[in-house]
C-alpha cells in the first residue's frame, strides 16, 4: 500500500470510529433521557413530602406567630423543622440539577455517585428500600469511560437494585490497585436478587469498555481507570 | 376541645407533626400512625371520626388501607393526601368510599380546605354512627348470633342464652330437627368464657358405635387392628372449649355410661389406654326425641340425663313462632338471590299465604330449602305459591289436615284458621278453595286480604293466637320436657299437613 493509501485507510478507520463513538453517545443520551424520567418518577413522592413537610410546619408557624401575644417558644420546633425539611428540598433540586447537567470528563465515579445520591435514595423509597452509598472522597476513581455512559449505567444499575422485590440495597466503589491496568470497581449489592440491567444499557456499556457481571445478590460494575 | 378524633396516617414525620400541630390547634383530639398497618390498627381499637391518610405509605398503602376498612366494615371518614401524580389514585380512593382527597403540598389555601372538610366528615360520621346504632338495636331485636327470631318464644331462648353461656353449666337442647339446635349450641359457645377455645360438634346418631366411642375418646396405638397411631378423641381436642352431642338419646347405652364417668369425674381413657387424661371440657347437648319417652324406654340413661340436662333450652319449632316466619323467609330469599344472583323483589300475596299457613315440618331447614328452591326455579321477579310449594303436595292434591279449635277461640279465630288451611290444602288456587269454603273467589280474596294486612297478620300469628295453636299442636312430634308439668305427647308423625 502506498503512503497516500494508507493515510486514506487510517482516515477512513478514524471516520468510523468516531462514527461508531457518536451513535453510542446518541444511544447512551436517549438512555439517558429515559433514566432521569425514571428517577424523577420515583422520587416525586419524597421530594414533595420534604415539600409539604416544609409548608405545613411553616404555617404552624405562622397561624401560632400571628395569635395575640403568643410566645415565640410556641413556633420554635416548628420553624427548624421547616428549615430542615427545606434543607432536604434544596439537596433534592441541586441533585435534579445535576441529572440535567452535561457530564464532565473525565468522570469520577465517586463524584456522580455523592452528585446524585439523595435522588437516588428517594428514589429507592419509593419502592420502601433502604439504600446506602459508601461516602467516599472523589478524585482517585475517574475512569476513561464517556462521562455519559459512566453514570447513564451506575444510575442504571442502582435503579435496577432498588426496584420491588428487596428491603435494603448497598453501593459501593473502589479502585482496585492491583488491576492491571488499574480498575474502578462498583458493587450494586441488594438482599435479593437484582433484576438484570436493562439490555440497551449493557450493549451501550459494553461498547464503551464497562465489564458486567451479574451475581446472585449483586451487580458488579468494573470501569476502566483513567490514566495519570 | 371540638368533639371528634383524628387520626393521621403518614410515614412523614414532618407532616405530621405540622397537622397534628394544626388540627389540634382547632381543638381536635389527633393521633398519629406512621405507616397503614398501624393505623388499620390504631382504628380496629379505638373508633375516629376522620383518618387524614397518605395514598403512599409503608405496608399498607392509602387505597388498600381503605379496602381494609370497608372489608372489616371499619367506621371512619378516611380523606386522602395524595401527590398531584397519583390523582388518579386518588380518584380510584373515592370510588372505594374515600371522603375526599387533598393534593399536596399542602399550602395555606388547601390546609383551609382540609380545615373545612373535616367537620363535614366528623358530621356524616356522626350520623352514620347513629344509623349504625339504631341498625344494630334493630338487628339486636330480630337476631342473635347466627339465630334468627323476634317471636316472643325465641326471645325467651335468647334470654336464657344469656344466662347460661356464662356459667360452666351442662345445657340440654330440646327441639324437633331443623329448629336450630346448633346455633344455639354456637351460641352458648360464643357467648361463654370458652369462646376462644374449640367447638367440637358430633351427631351420635351419625356414627355407628365403635366409630362414635372413638371420636369421643379417642384411642391408643395399637388399640385395635388398623390403629397404627395414637388419636386423641373429642374430650381432649376440645379441651378449653365445648362438645356438642347432637342426637344425644340416640347415643348406644354403654357409651353413655362412659360419657357419664367422663362428666363426672372429668377424666377421659382412649380407647386401649391405661392413663386417666384430664379434660375440660362444657357439654351442649341436643335431642329432637320426646325424652320422657326415651327415658322410659330405657333409650337415655336418667343419671345422664340429669348430667346433661342442668340447664335445658327449649326450641320451639317453626308453627310455633308464626311471628317469625316473615322474617326468616325474607332474610332466606335476600341471601339465595344474593347468592344466585337474581333480583327477586319478594313474595307474591299467594306465596306468603302459603307460607304463612303451611305448618313447616321440617322447621327453619324445611323453610330455608323451600326458599332456596324457589329464588333457583323461579323465573319471574316475584316468588309464587306455586314456587315455594312443596313437589308432593302440588301434585298428590292431598286433602286438607283437619282444623282444631280449642274452646274459647272467636269466630273470627275459626273462620281464619279455616280459610288459611283450606286456601293452603290447595296450593294457592284461590278458585278451588273458594269453592270448597262454599264462598265467592271475591270473599275469599277479601278474607285473605285482611289476614296479609299488617293487622290481620298480626292478629292471625300473634301471640295470643299462637297459644290456641299450641293446643292444636299436641299431636306433633315435637320433644317434650320429662317433667311431669308438661303434657304427655302421643307423637303422631303423619304426613306434612297444612295449618
Amino acid at each position: 500500500m502506498t503512503e497516500a493509501g494508507s493515510r486514506a485507510a487510517d482516515t477512513r478507520a478514524a471516520e468510523a470510529r468516531a462514527i461508531d463513538a457518536r451513535a453510542i453517545e446518541a444511544r447512551a443520551a436517549g438512555l439517558w433521557l429515559a433514566a432521569q424520567q425514571e428517577i424523577a418518577r420515583r422520587s416525586a413522592h419524597e421530594v414533595k413530602n420534604a415539600l409539604n413537610g416544609a409548608v405545613v410546619n411553616l404555617e404552624v408557624v405562622r397561624a401560632r406567630l400571628a395569635r395575640p401575644g403568643a410566645p415565640a417558644e410556641a413556633a420554635t420546633g416548628f420553624a427548624e423543622t421547616a428549615a430542615s425539611q427545606f434543607e432536604r428540598v434544596t439537596a433534592y433540586v441541586e441533585a435534579l440539577i445535576n441529572l440535567a447537567r452535561p457530564a464532565h470528563e473525565p468522570a469520577d465515579v465517586a463524584a456522580v455517585l455523592r452528585s446524585l445520591h439523595p435522588l437516588l435514595e428517594a428514589a429507592a423509597t419509593a419502592h420502601d428500600i433502604q439504600l446506602s452509598v459508601t461516602t467516599f472522597e472523589p478524585g482517585a476513581r475517574a475512569t476513561s469511560t464517556d462521562a455519559q455512559v459512566t453514570r447513564l449505567v451506575l444510575v442504571a444499575a442502582l435503579l435496577a437494585a432498588t426496584g420491588r422485590g428487596a428491603h435494603s440495597a448497598e453501593c459501593h466503589a473502589a479502585l482496585d490497585e492491583e488491576a492491571c491496568p488499574a480498575v474502578v470497581v462498583v458493587r450494586v449489592a441488594r438482599d435479593g436478587m437484582p433484576p438484570p440491567l436493562d439490555d440497551a444499557v449493557a450493549a451501550v456499556a459494553a461498547e464503551a469498555g464497562v465489564r458486567i457481571a451479574p451475581a446472585p445478590d449483586a451487580i458488579t460494575l468494573t470501569f476502566p481507570a483513567a490514566a495519570g | 376541645m371540638k368533639h371528634g378524633k383524628i387520626l393521621i396516617a403518614d410515614d412523614e414525620a414532618a407532616i405530621t407533626a405540622g397537622l397534628s400541630a394544626i388540627l389540634s390547634d382547632e381543638g381536635y383530639e389527633v393521633d398519629v400512625a406512621t405507616d397503614g398497618e398501624t393505623a388499620l390498627e390504631r382504628l380496629s381499637a379505638d373508633g375516629y371520626g376522620v383518618i387524614l391518610a397518605d395514598l403512599k405509605m409503608p405496608k399498607v398503602d392509602g387505597l388498600a388501607l381503605l379496602k381494609e376498612l370497608a372489608g372489616r366494615e371499619i367506621p371512619t371518614e378516611c380523606i386522602i393526601i395524595t401527590g398531584q401524580a397519583t390523582v388518579d389514585s386518588a380518584v380510584a380512593a373515592m370510588r372505594q368510599g374515600a371522603y375526599d382527597y387533598i393534593e399536596k403540598p399542602l399550602n395555606a389555601e388547601k390546609l383551609n380546605r382540609l380545615k373545612a372538610l373535616i367537620p363535614k366528615a366528623l358530621e356524616k360520621f356522626a350520623v352514620q354512627q347513629k344509623n349504625r346504632e339504631l341498625a344494630s338495636k334493630l338487628e339486636g331485636l330480630t337476631h342473635y348470633g347466627e339465630l334468627t327470631g323476634q317471636s316472643e318464644a325465641m326471645r325467651e331462648v335468647y334470654k336464657l342464652i344469656d344466662a347460661v353461656a356464662p356459667s360452666s353449666a351442662s345445657v340440654l337442647i330440646l327441639g324437633e330437627s331443623g329448629t336450630g339446635k346448633e346455633l344455639v349450641a354456637r351460641a352458648v359457645h360464643q357467648k361463654s368464657e370458652r369462646a376462644k377455645g374449640p367447638f367440637f360438634a358430633l351427631n351420635c346418631a351419625a356414627l355407628p358405635k365403635e366409630i362414635l366411642e372413638n371420636e369421643l375418646f379417642g384411642h391408643e396405638k395399637g388399640a385395635f387392628t388398623g390403629s397404627t397411631n395414637e388419636k386423641p378423641g373429642a374430650f381432649e381436642m376440645a379441651s378449653g372449649g365445648t362438645i356438642f352431642l347432637d342426637e344425644v338419646a340416640e347415643m348406644p347405652p354403654d357409651i353413655q355410661v362412659k360419657l357419664l364417668r367422663a362428666l363426672e369425674t372429668r377424666m377421659v381413657r382412649r380407647l386401649g389406654g391405661k392413663r386417666e387424661i384430664p379434660v375440660d371440657i362444657r357439654i351442649v347437648a341436643a335431642t329432637n326425641r320426646d325424652l320422657q319417652k326415651a327415658l322410659a324406654d330405657g333409650d337415655l340413661r336418667e343419671d345422664l340425663y340429669y348430667r346433661l340436662a342442668v340447664v335445658e333450652i327449649y326450641l320451639p319449632p317453626l308453627r310455633e313462632r308464626v311471628g317469625d316466619l316473615q322474617l326468616l323467609a325474607n332474610e332466606f330469599l335476600h341471601r339465595f338471590s344474593q347468592q344466585n344472583g337474581k333480583k327477586i323483589q319478594g313474595f307474591s300475596d299467594d306465596a306468603w299465604e302459603w307460607i304463612l299457613s303451611y305448618h313447616w315440618p321440617g322447621n327453619v331447614r324445611d323453610l330455608k330449602n323451600a326458599v332456596e328452591r324457589a329464588v333457583v326455579l323461579s323465573r319471574g321477579p316475584v316468588i309464587e305459591a306455586i314456587d315455594v310449594t312443596p313437589r308432593h303436595l302440588r301434585t298428590s292434591g292431598e286433602t286438607p289436615g283437619s282444623v282444631t279449635i280449642p274452646v274459647g277461640s272467636s269466630m273470627a279465630d275459626a273462620r281464619r284458621q279455616l280459610v288459611l288451611r283450606t286456601f293452603a290444602s290447595t296450593a294457592g288456587d284461590a278458585a278451588r278453595a273458594a269453592k270448597v269454603l262454599g264462598i265467592s273467589g271475591d270473599e275469599l280474596r277479601a278474607e285473605l286480604a285482611s289476614l296479609l294486612s299488617p293487622n290481620g297478620t298480626r292478629a292471625a300469628h300473634g301471640d295470643g293466637h299462637r297459644r290456641g295453636d299450641d293446643a292444636e299442636d299436641d299431636d306433633s312430634a315435637a320433644p317434650r320436657r320429662p317433667h311431669p308439668a308438661v303434657g304427655k305427647s302421643a307423637g303422631a308423625k303423619g304426613k306434612p299437613k297444612k295449618r
